[in-house]
């Protein structure tokens, strides 16, 4: 086993996590490696100190954060709520009829002039619009995938049928009943597109800062930032954060350490 | 589920009272993981923004995770973004830290550096790893959801971050006692 592998498991050993692979084997490579023997023990005692330490907030920031925020947008949810029944509602409703259309075809097997087993392909095909319809309603996150495959499958029976219609092949009223595709289809795109602008919506609204803080406060603050000068002064030790602002001092610590 | 959890989604249906126990119980594990991830002095703003963007989005939290792994894992893409916006302006987010050698020559009252001084100095994606499983005590599982990878990764990013701090501090220990001659090539 490699050192590497061997401190990775060290490692999730030490939080009480699964090492990912066997104790034994981990023992073994610690009984003949001294190096990793004393890696363990630090990373214990890094493990001790990390798990001490971090920056601590003391002020309570929750009035700030609810003056800030954005309100739980309730309005958009109930207009979300009321327009999704209506897609999910309409597409119930037109799968519902597709399916319909499917019976004669696949069980009955006869359409019109064609013969049985074309119309068993033609009922398989209206099958798969229903279900795809039906899954729109289930799960409507997944319409804009959906509609892809069914917006062509609805323009193909459109355009035939169109074509057909005007070569006289076949009647108005039979066509009719791609209508119940279309509009399947149509229910899937407005459903896809309310998803789409509910989720651009929620990321546009992102105020960017503290209300109570002015625009140069704040930039000055980021830059400081970077310095990480704010954390906690050591209670009765030496501050941290005023020898690492005092080029003198950070000099003089630099000139003794060479 | 867990409590927060529950205020979550009393919040969500417009109980006033249970945001703000939402907030409340929520906001100090928040402030510490910006904090850790880009630094305290820009933690308030960034904690802001998180809640900015989870509270008027708690309509659409379902409850499918905790509510504290989704209010970290949008305050790691707020943290994320700011890095970024650093890099853009600055060039490098750790060019500033290059520039105080604070962290190798300022012990703290115990006489030791302090751990939380040389996070900054890792690589972003070990550093919330680490940060999210020491500092904040989260399982392995949950980190991975915040931090949007499989367990594995989680594993090995956080026994990563551990070398590279113990390396850490072992050349802060050596150059402290001035055996080394390393202080000057790492702070120029």
């Amino acid at each position: 086993m490699e050192c590497h592998s061997a401190r990775e498991a060290i490692s999730a050993r030490i939080d009480g996590e699964d090492p990912g692979l066997p104790g034994s084997a981990l023992g073994a490579h610690l009984a003949n490696c001294a190096d990793c023997r004393e890696w363990q023990q630090r990373a214990h005692e890094l493990t001790r100190r990390a798990r001490l330490g971090g920056p601590f907030l003391e002020r309570d920031l929750t009035a700030q954060v609810l003056a800030a925020a954005p309100p739980v947008r309730a309005g958009r949810r109930r207009f979300a709520r009321g327009t999704g029944m209506t897609q999910r509602g309409g597409l119930v409703a037109v799968a519902l009829a597709q399916l319909a259309i499917t019976v004669p075809l696949l069980i009955l097997g006869h359409d019109h002039g064609a013969g049985a087993h074309a119309a068993h392909e033609l009922g398989s095909f209206d099958l798969a619009l229903a279900i795809a319809f039906a899954i729109g309603a289930i799960r409507p996150a997944l319409s804009a995938g959906l509609a892809w495959p069914c917006g062509v499958a609805a323009a193909g029976l459109v355009v035939t049928a169109v074509v057909d219609l005007i070569d006289g092949q076949t009647i108005g009223a039979d066509e009719a009943q791609h209508l119940i595709a279309v509009a399947g289809v149509a229910l899937l795109c407005w459903q896809a597109m309310t998803i789409r602008s509910g989720a651009a919506g929620a990321a546009a609204e992102t105020p960017r800062s503290w209300a109570a803080s002015p625009p140069g406060a704040e930039h000055a603050a980021r830059q400081v930032a970077v310095l990480w000068p704010e954390t906690p002064p050591e209670p009765g030790g030496g501050s941290d954060a005023a020898r690492v602002a005092d080029p003198d001092v950070a000099a003089r610590d630099g000139g003794k350490v060479a | 589920m867990d409590e927060l959890t529950s205020l979550a989604q009393a919040a969500r249906l417009g109980d006033g009272a249970a945001l703000e126990s939402f907030v409340r119980a929520s906001y100090d594990q928040v402030w510490r993981f910006c904090a850790a991830l880009a630094g305290p002095a820009a933690a308030d703003d960034l904690t802001q923004e998180t809640y900015a963007r989870c509270v008027p989005g708690l309509q659409r939290f379902r409850g499918d995770s905790s509510a504290l792994t989704w209010m970290l894992s949008i305050a790691r893409h707020v943290c994320a973004a700011e890095l970024r916006s650093r890099i853009r302006t600055r060039g490098s987010v750790v060019a500033g830290y290059e520039e105080v050698p604070g962290w190798l020559t300022a012990p703290d009252a115990s006489g030791e550096v302090a751990v939380a001084d040389l996070f900054v100095r890792l690589d972003p994606d070990r550093r919330a790893a680490f940060v999210l499983t020491q500092v904040l005590g989260l399982p392995y599982a949950e980190a991975a959801v915040v931090c949007d990878c499989p367990v594995g990764t989680i594993r090995s990013r956080v026994a990563r971050a551990r070398e590279d701090l113990i390396a850490m501090i072992s050349a802060g220990e050596t150059i402290s006692s001035g055996t080394c001659q390393a202080g000057g090539s790492l702070s120029s």
